[in-house]
């Protein structure tokens, strides 16, 4: 047989952890409001039935107009479940109780899961569960975060709720079925019952904001923890690389041994092509990000992003916007189709076009590697010293690309994207102490394998593209050599070379092909030029090319996905020109500028 | 005494008299608790001066001085123990 239940439940109350752990799906978590948007789906076998769940996006309430509200209530409206399965973080009782009473007039079947009971514990905080069963006269189950067997008590709970009846569906004296009309009753009533269901009151936290939002400490804090994100990734990344490199080599020489019976031209597009790139790219990205997305994970799991937005609102106020967008140019380092599909979370119109299309000024993890190793070639690759000069110098990148960020988004409110300022309101969780291993074997095995498939899906056919490209002939050379040679005189105004150029062209399809595409095209062009140094030192000034490589790295076109995504989440091709048009008159500009000045 | 929530400093606390029309695109301060007669703590400001975190019913949440200018509270007694001046 087969039930349906949905989970309900405030932000930030471990909703979506619960959701994974009960159907073994990997949804994206992380502690700020706002995470989950649209209802996601799975399922679970207990015994002889199966129970398929929806996890509906975190609401205060139904009514209260926001599109996760809208979701949520026209989910409960059109698709009741057989069980609602509400979720309260058992350390901000009240709030849940709230909206638990809302969901209680108009669904007959609850069940009440007061989660993060260890946080609770710890606090000192003691909750009369029967009585709180009573007054809903539904069943109440308590889970932790830090224990495995909570969910398979939930299950256990979920399967013997679904076997009984509907429970009463109201306290003695109420009316089924009416909406609560008014907030504040509703309130009230949440407050009295929590009252009088808490046995021993919370202790207070320990206030770790004095330290993260205090006066002297929270912006030192800030940098200093970006500066140790990619000196570790910086650091973590070399010996990998290194090592992943030679096995690949080796496996192409197996491959190659297995495919001799090929004509040698198939051979060598297979092998040279698709497999080369492909290896290439494996072996260049994901050392740094099997690194830098379990750390990333971890600050957004104990809550650290919303006091980021806190602490740069005052700045992006200044130029028309506020903290939210801090937050998705967080997502953007990510991915740009990520970060631009994020600033749903930033509710006035003309704040959010403004974040979407300045989103990609934001380094992506498809451009960091290129960055790392650009920082490595001209700040020296071994020891300790070299990485934290090239942490240092990937510091200072993100404080460009905020800058360039803020001045552009300033430019837009003041011309295009005119408007009064929008109220500001964001939630700041309460800072949680993450579960470590479980999170970074999950970012390592969802983030990092998925964007990765990602780059290797598309790294596959580029290969054989440029494998192509590089064996037609045009003018007597192959057709790449001779693209790069056309593009020389234009490369030279921005200190670049035809084959760096030519590279930021070709890998529009996914910024991760840019120094594959890079040594393919030096290949074609039959120079000695099969290192990065080299194909620096080709542009005449080894620094003044790798610092305008790296420029234009940061600054130029986003990739198509990102680009498809503006049109998706705007509607409209302006924007999406915009998008594609700002950067990279961004990156011409700066370069063209470095360029007349070294 | 009436004042605007702006006007408390961190540790001060007050019980919220009037709250501002409905804006569009503010999230509804309604739905996050915040309703007359509720008591609301300003904990701290940001170290640029704006904006700053209060609390009310196990609430923290960041608001503008022009927003927080638009809510009246009446202050509640004083008290510093918590929050940096």
């Amino acid at each position: 047989m087969e039930h349906s239940v949905a989970l309900a439940g405030n932000p930030n109350v471990g909703k979506s952890t619960l959701f994974n752990a009960l159907t073994g799906l990997r949804q994206h978590t992380g502690n700020w409001t706002g995470k989950t948007v649209d209802p996601a789906r799975g399922r679970w076998k207990w015994e002889s039935d199966s129970y398929r769940v929806t996890d509906l996006p975190g609401i205060y309430s139904l009514e209260g107009g926001s599109p996760e509200e809208r979701v949520a209530a026209e989910y409960l409206e059109r698709t009741p479940p057989e069980l609602l399965v509400v979720i309260l973080d058992a350390t901000a009782l009240e709030r849940g109780l709230a909206l638990a009473l809302e969901l209680r007039a108009r669904h007959p079947r609850l069940l009440l899961c007061l989660n993060l009971m260890d946080e609770a514990e710890r606090l000192g905080l003691r909750i009369d569960t029967e009585a709180l069963s009573r007054a809903f006269s539904a069943p109440v189950v308590c889970t932790r975060a830090d224990r495995r067997d909570s969910v398979e008590m939930l299950r256990q709970v979920i399967a013997v709720s679904l076997l009984g009846g509907e429970n009463s569906r109201s306290a003695p004296g109420e009316k089924q079925g009416k909406r609560p009309g008014d907030p504040a009753a509703l309130r009230r009533q949440a407050a009295a019952l929590a009252r009088d269901v808490t046995l021993t009151p919370a202790g207070a936290r320990r206030d770790w904001d004095r330290l993260f939002l205090g006066k002297w400490t929270a912006y030192p804090l800030v940098l200093l923890l970006l500066f140790f994100l990619f000196y570790l990734t910086v650091r973590g990344a070399n010996f990998p690389s290194a090592l992943l490199e030679r096995g690949l080599d080796r496996l192409g020489e197996g491959l190659g041994r297995l495919l001799s019976g090929l004509p040698p031209s198939l051979r060598s597009l297979l092998l040279e092509g698709v497999y080369g790139t492909t290896a290439k790219v494996t072996a260049v990205m994901l050392p740094p990000m099997a690194i830098f997305f379990p750390l990333f994970s971890l600050l957004e799991e104990i809550g650290l992003l919303p006091r980021v937005a806190f602490l740069l609102d005052r700045p992006f106020q200044a130029c028309g916007s506020c903290g939210r967008q801090g937050l998705c140019m967080c997502m953007g380092l990510g991915c740009n189709a990520v970060g631009v599909t994020g600033c749903r979370i930033i509710p006035n119109p003309k704040e959010r076009l403004a974040a979407i299309v300045t989103n990609a000024l934001v380094p992506c993890n498809g451009r960091f590697p290129s960055l790392i190793l650009l920082a490595g070639v001209l700040l020296g690759q071994d020891g300790r010293l070299s990485a934290a000069a090239a942490a240092g110098a990937l510091t200072a990148c993100m404080l460009l690309c905020w800058g360039v960020t803020l001045l552009t988004t300033l430019l837009l409110r003041k011309t295009v994207l005119r408007g009064r300022e929008a109220g500001f309101l964001l939630e700041l969780p309460p800072l949680r102490r993450p579960q470590v291993g479980q999170l970074l074997l999950r970012s390592l095995l969802d983030r990092t394998l998925r964007v990765l498939g990602r780059a290797a899906a598309v790294a596959a056919p580029a290969g054989a593209l440029i494998w192509l490209l590089g064996h037609v002939q045009a003018g007597g050379l192959p057709l790449l050599a001779w693209l790069a040679r056309k593009l020389d005189p234009a490369a030279s105004l921005l200190g670049l070379t035809g084959t760096l150029l030519l590279a930021f062209v070709l890998s529009f399809p996914a910024n991760e092909l840019l120094l594959p595409l890079a040594f393919a095209i030096a290949a074609a062009a039959g120079g000695e030029t099969q290192t990065l140094p080299g194909l620096l030192a080709a542009g005449g000034s080894l620094w003044k090319t790798g610092l305008c490589a790296g420029l234009f790295t940061l600054f130029h076109w986003p990739c198509s996905t990102t680009l498809l995504t503006v049109r998706h989440e705007t509607g409209r091709l302006r924007w999406t020109l915009l998008a594609l048009v700002l950067p990279s008159l961004a990156g011409i500009l700066l370069c063209a500028a470095v360029n007349a000045v070294l | 005494m009436e004042k605007s929530l702006a006007e408390l400093r961190p540790g001060q606390s007050g019980i919220v008299m009037g709250l501002p029309p409905e804006r569009e695109d503010w999230a509804g301060l309604a739905r996050l608790g915040l309703l007359p007669g509720t008591e609301i703590r300003c904990l701290r400001r940001c170290p640029l001066g704006d904006p700053t975190v209060y609390r009310f019913r196990g609430t923290e949440l960041a608001l503008r001085r022009r927003d927080a200018g638009r809510i009246l509270v009446a202050e509640a007694e004083a008290d510093s123990g918590e929050g940096e001046v």
